[in-house]
């Protein structure tokens, strides 16, 4: 085993970062937040080589893409982008639907769930900005949606303006690349210190005394991760995402990823404002969370109260997902970017 | 507290966003997004910019695309309502096992 001698000459190894975890930790519930970081690396990774042949241009945009993915190899990478950016998204919601369950945002934890919600946001962040990027017809329908709703914001008309123009596809560019990338790991690298301050959270249906080692849950996490990705690959192999035609502007007609369908539907129930509410109210209720169910414990009715609203709420917009998939595209923008 | 001042901020935001609420242009005029119509201030004026044989071949390009556009969207349907679906049948899974209930403790325990 290697080691390095601190400064006070005393020598420690790297056996010594395998440090004592519980036993819950090897179970999947409790891996899925690893799993979710693995496949984040996958599309850093996957992100970095079709940098190479992205041009963050209006007119050469789509057309590098289209040119990216007349390759097989090309066309699997790009697909294996998008379909795994599909998954962390819902392992995502998995995670964070446990955390729900088992109140592990509750006490000295409380801290970390919020870093946790900065990292939800950020990741539907880099799905959102990710659709624009191919700047092809549901990428520019995004894009406008984003901008007119910004509009609507106190000084916002400031930062639609900037976005919009000839350098609107490289700015989007760097955001998904470079901007999105520092704060996820401003945000990270402390959940990841916390959740190592704070230890494991407990599984409040069965309460163990048993340790395991923390490289076994990485084992564990690494194990989840091949056998998902694995599965992604081939996904990613049979059914390769397309690029829509365009874009045009002055009509509407596709409709946005389904992890933003929810929004799409009260956007044509409430108007373009929707947009902006629902994601603030989406917030707040995650920020008041640990201090309406804290002190009671998993086992109170309090808590059984927030997990029964959160799987209702859940259900709800899976409803509205499943809803707007099978209506037809309604026109919500003036759709002119002059 | 200190989060209500939070919750104060952000609900002062929520009501002020419709202060810079205004309706769009009604008058739509469909053309396809370049560098030339994204910076120019009359849009209009450049799509209008063609001779009578490439506008013809150009609103038949658009009519293709369109219908191309129509028929992703239509068969990505199915894809979606398979992702919900799938998203609620692991949310089930997981309440199952971690719904809160009755501590058991574990046989080392006991």
């Amino acid at each position: 085993m290697r080691s390095v001698k601190s400064d006070q000459g005393n020598s420690w190894s790297i056996k010594d970062f395998d440090y004592d975890v519980p036993e819950h930790s090897l179970s999947f519930g409790y891996s899925i937040g690893g799993v979710t970081l693995f496949g984040f690396v996958l599309l850093a990774i996957t992100g970095i080589v079709m940098a190479l042949f992205y041009s963050p241009t209006v007119d050469g945009a789509k057309d590098s893409i289209l040119n990216f993915v007349s390759d097989p190899l090309g066309m699997w990478l790009r697909s294996f982008h998008r379909w795994t950016a599909d998954v962390i998204v819902f392992l995502i919601i998995l995670h964070l639907s446990r955390i729900i369950l088992t109140g592990s945002y509750m006490g000295k934890r409380k801290f970390n769930w919020f870093f946790g919600i900065a990292l939800l946001f950020l990741t539907f962040a880099f799905f959102f900005t990710g659709t624009t990027l191919k700047w092809d017809q549901e990428g520019y329908e995004a894009f406008l949606h984003m901008i007119e709703a910004t509009e609507l914001v106190p000084l916002g008309g400031l930062i639609a303006s900037f976005l919009k123009g000839a350098l609107v596809v490289m700015r989007l560019f760097v955001t998904h690349t470079l901007i999105l990338p520092l704060l996820l790991l401003l945000f990270l690298i402390p959940h990841l210190v916390l959740m190592k301050l704070n230890g494991l959270s407990p599984n409040p249906n069965k309460i163990s005394t048993k340790k395991v080692k923390i490289s076994k849950h990485l084992n564990k996490v690494f194990g989840f991760s091949f056998a998902i990705y694995g599965f992604v690959a081939f996904l990613a192999a049979q059914f390769p995402v397309i690029v829509y035609p365009g874009p045009y502007s002055g009509v509407e007609m596709t409709k946005p990823p389904w992890a933003f369908l929810a929004l799409y539907a009260l956007e044509d129930k409430f108007g373009l404002a929707a947009l902006i509410i629902s994601p603030i109210i989406v917030l707040l209720g995650f920020v008041i969370l640990p201090y309406i169910d804290s002190k009671s414990g998993p086992d109170s009715k309090a808590h059984k109260i927030v997990v029964w609203s959160y799987l209702c709420i859940v259900g709800i917009v899976i409803g509205l997902i499943i809803y707007v998939a099978l209506t037809p595209p309604v026109q919500h923008l003036d759709m002119n970017m002059n | 507290m200190k989060y209500r001042n939070f919750i104060t901020i952000i609900l002062m935001v929520i009501f002020v966003v419709f202060i810079g609420y205004s309706h769009g242009d009604e008058d739509k005029k469909i053309q396809k997004v370049t560098s030339s119509t994204i910076n120019s201030e009359n849009a209009d004026s450049l799509a209008e910019d063609h001779n009578g044989e490439n506008e013809e071949h150009a609103e038949a390009q658009t009519e293709e695309d369109f219908n191309t556009i129509r028929k992703d969207v239509e068969d990505s349907a199915t894809f979606v309502v398979l992702k919900a679906v799938s998203l609620a049948v692991a949310i089930i899974g997981l309440a199952i096992v971690y719904l809160p209930r009755r501590k058991k403790e574990d046989e080392n325990n006991a």
